[in-house]
């Protein structure tokens, strides 16, 4: 910081910080009085009755006001040195980004196969079920669905909401053979994919309204399959 | 013939509530193109505010009427409704402006699950309830006829109040200056901003609005039903959606044409089907207007803005 260049706008001005704290505590305290500052429950008659919770409610006020006063003394102001500061050039920054990038990969997928290792050997035979059952389940579900989504979403451009109910029927059916059939897994990971088939001549009809239609008509397959679904 | 047209009643009441929300859906997609989907917990919001507000008059205050009662209510659910969403605007969507186009649909969708975690941690997730109060009825047959068609006072309140409320909305949109600017920005928004339009504050506004509608939406639900939830929010939210886009989106008349439809194809479907298919009837038909209807029953043509 050799030269300031501009002194008067840079210096920190607290009148100018009270009074934006002031008027964020005001707006704060608007928004949390109804739902805060006030509790519906139950007494003992079953009627419903009102308490306060003053405290609670100065509390998260005052937490919320200290915040955007120490924004307005520190951070913005750094925020602003920061902004003049001349920039790197671009291909100065990609250069480790780029690095990351190439260890990214390898490393995760080494990751997730030792993971069950890393879980066993940690927390031994007993513990490891949550990690593993539990856990890493549940998380390479969520990659897979994540990976249809960035078809639908990402590829394909369509703001699919619905995309899961394909979950729900995959899972839908599946339950259901299996438990009335007795069918195997193998057996019915093909059977599940033809029954998401005839859901396809419907995703074109989707295709062709690309807007909010769209996200309108996957709303509408959501609730409607979920409503399906417990009928 | 006498079960018709008590359905006819009671579909139009919830249409009427289903037709407030729609226009706040309606208002902020034509301004901003975005579908704000936390506009369902916006109303949840607002239904908890009334419910805090009433439980105040009522217990605390004394208050014995309820016509004086639930007109404070609703002035000050609206106030209390139209600060959140105000600063969700502020918060969660005005940042994300000039981004990329999903950016905001997905904050929105974020501020959704916000919204009704935080009322479930604030208020409990228990369902609460208010005392039931205007349960007189005016019984509309003969009475020797076998079946009894009435309107309960709780109906006949909702009709007036969206029907004065829609009035004055009507005037604000398409008299006023603020009405005005507000088209504006629906047309263009640079253009009304070489204009001289305030076109963040015109965006503000709106949103304070579709708030206020959905203020009076929820302290109906509230009057209506007597019970809220913090998960009340999102299928009436998405019915609302649905209303909305079923009129045409953008088209105020059309998200009410489409607030009642839903209303009564629901209503109609569960007296003479079955309740449980009610969702997957009201979406069906959704889905079968859309299909010959893209643009709803009372939008425009769409004229794709980039």
């Amino acid at each position: 910081m050799a030269h300031e260049a501009s002194p008067p706008a840079s210096r920190v001005d607290i009148v100018r910080a009270l009074r934006q704290t002031a008027i964020t505590a005001l707006i704060t305290f608007g928004l949390l009085l109804p739902l805060i500052g006030f509790n519906t429950v139950q007494n003992i008659r079953n009627e419903i009755v009102l308490e306060t919770r003053w405290p609670l409610l100065a509390a998260m006020v005052a937490i919320i006001a200290a915040g955007r006063f120490l924004h307005a003394i520190l951070i913005a102001p750094w925020l602003a040195r920061r902004a003049r500061r001349p920039r790197r050039e671009d291909g100065e920054r990609a250069v480790p980004r780029a690095r990351v990038a190439r260890w990214l990969v390898p490393f995760t997928l080494g990751f997730a196969v030792l993971y069950p290792a890393i879980a066993l050997s940690l927390s031994g035979t007993q513990g490891a079920v949550k990690w593993i059952d539990n856990f890493g389940v549940q998380i390479l579900i969520y990659v897979m669905l994540g990976w249809g989504l960035n078809i639908v979403v990402g590829l394909a451009g369509l703001l699919d909401l619905g995309y899961v109910a394909f979950y729900a029927v995959g899972a839908y059916s599946y339950a259901l053979l299996a438990s009335t059939f007795g069918f195997s897994f193998w057996i019915l990971l093909p059977v599940d994919l033809s029954h998401n088939l005839p859901l396809l001549p419907h995703s074109r009809a989707r295709a062709r309204h690309r807007r909010h239609d769209s996200a309108a008509a996957a709303i509408a397959d959501r609730t409607g399959m979920g409503s399906l679904a417990r009928g | 013939m006498e079960v018709f047209a008590q359905q006819l009643i009671n579909g139009i009441t919830l249409g009427s509530i289903y037709g407030l929300i729609a226009i706040g859906y309606t208002m902020v997609f034509g301004i901003i193109g975005m579908v704000n989907f936390a506009h369902g917990d916006v109303f949840m919001v607002s239904a908890f505010i009334a419910l805090v507000a009433f439980l105040l008059l009522t217990t605390w205050l004394g208050i014995g009427s309820f016509v004086i009662a639930l007109f404070i209510v609703l002035i000050v659910a609206m106030l209390f409704t139209s600060l959140v969403n105000w600063a969700i605007e502020r918060v969660a969507y005005r940042p994300l402006r000039g981004s990329f186009r999903l950016a905001p649909l997905i904050s929105a969708i974020g501020m959704s699950i916000f919204l009704s975690n935080f009322v479930q941690v604030a208020q409990g997730p228990r369902v609460k309830s208010i005392p039931p109060f205007f349960n007189e009825v005016i019984v509309l047959t003969p009475a020797s006829s076998g079946y009894e068609v009435a309107v309960s006072y709780k109906q006949i309140v909702v009709w007036v109040v969206t029907a004065a409320l829609l009035l004055v909305f009507w005037f604000v949109v398409s008299k006023t200056a603020l009405g005005r600017a507000q088209r504006a920005c629906e047309q263009d928004q640079k253009m009304a901003a070489l204009l001289g339009i305030d076109v963040d504050r015109t965006i503000s506004v709106t949103f304070v609005i579709a708030a206020a509608l959905a203020a009076v939406a929820g302290t109906m639900y509230l009057m209506y039903y007597g019970v809220v939830s913090f998960a009340d929010g999102f299928v009436p939210g998405v019915k609302a959606f649905t209303a909305a886009v079923l009129g045409g989106i953008g088209s105020l008349p059309g998200a009410v044409v489409g607030g009642l439809l839903i209303g009564l194809i629901e209503t109609l479907w569960s007296a003479y089907f079955s309740i449980d298919y009610k969702d997957v009837a009201a979406f069906s038909i959704l889905a079968i207007v859309m299909i010959f209807l893209p643009q709803g029953l009372l939008g425009r043509p769409d004229v794709e803005k980039v």
